[in-house]
């Protein structure tokens, strides 16, 4: 009887640690996700994935954040060393970037590409009511 | 969203969930997942009773066993049940899905 529904459960409990032991043993890590406590133990616990999930997200872009301003010093140092070798002459200091690294050049250039095709369509648009103005003015001399 | 059973008893309406807290209180009142393989007669209408913890927390037993003899279709109730109880467990143990070791398949013909 319900054999195959048996098959469903998480081998977790099959093992030696009890679900009760488990459900306390995970909630301050559940809690280090930004779970609160009541929606740990209370709420829906189908949140629970999209937590890790969201953890997992966060912590990557942590990692980016952390790359990015690795470059930015490990660059900021390439930039000032002439001034570091002792009886340089005339070392040149290259300033800090006065803006940070685009990220998203492929926005830049796609509303760079929008922006010529909304041009164009003015100037379209213009040389036709232009044209019309014309044809209008020669029939009303005819 | 997780699963839950409603239905409605002598006018009044019922709904069935498992928490990490009901699911905890019944493994420490000493529920086993293997009980239901084992012990079902017992097991069975625990965890029917086991589902009423975390909205009607003060029903009586009493009544809980009486609707559980007016269910309706028991085997499919139960094994929603049991697939809802263990979903708290799933969730907390399982691993992010894996795209790259997701295997894909196609029907042909």
């Amino acid at each position: 009887m319900g054999s195959d529904r048996i098959d469903h459960f998480p081998e977790s409990e099959t093992k030696e640690e009890p679900v009760h032991e488990l459900l306390d043993r995970l909630c301050p890590e559940y809690m280090a996700m930004g779970m609160t406590y009541d929606e740990y133990w209370n709420g829906d616990p189908m949140a629970m994935r999209d937590y890790r999930k969201a953890y997992k997200i966060k912590t990557k872009n942590d990692n980016f954040l952390l790359w990015l301003q690795g470059m930015y010093i490990y660059e900021a140092i390439i930039d000032i060393a002439p001034i570091l070798i002792p009886f340089a002459k005339n070392p040149r200091v290259q300033p800090y970037p006065k803006q940070p690294y685009d990220l998203y050049p492929e926005d830049k250039k796609r509303t760079k590409e929008q922006e010529e095709i909304e041009r164009d369509k003015k100037n379209q648009a213009f040389v036709k009511a232009w044209v019309q103005k014309i044809n209008q003015k020669k029939g009303e001399t005819k | 969203m997780a699963k839950t059973i409603s239905f409605t008893y002598k006018e009044k309406d019922y709904l069935l969930e498992f928490t990490n807290k009901t699911v905890k209180q019944m493994s420490l009142n000493g529920f086993r997942v293997g009980d239901l393989e084992d012990n079902p007669i017992v097991a069975l209408p625990d965890l029917f009773a086991g589902a009423f913890l975390a909205h009607h927390r003060y029903v009586k037993r009493e009544l809980i066993d009486e609707i559980y003899t007016n269910m309706t279709d028991k085997e499919a109730l139960l094994a929603n049940l049991g697939e809802m109880y263990a979903e708290p467990i799933k969730a907390l143990t399982d691993e992010p899905e894996d795209e790259s070791k997701k295997v894909m398949w196609e029907v042909i013909g």
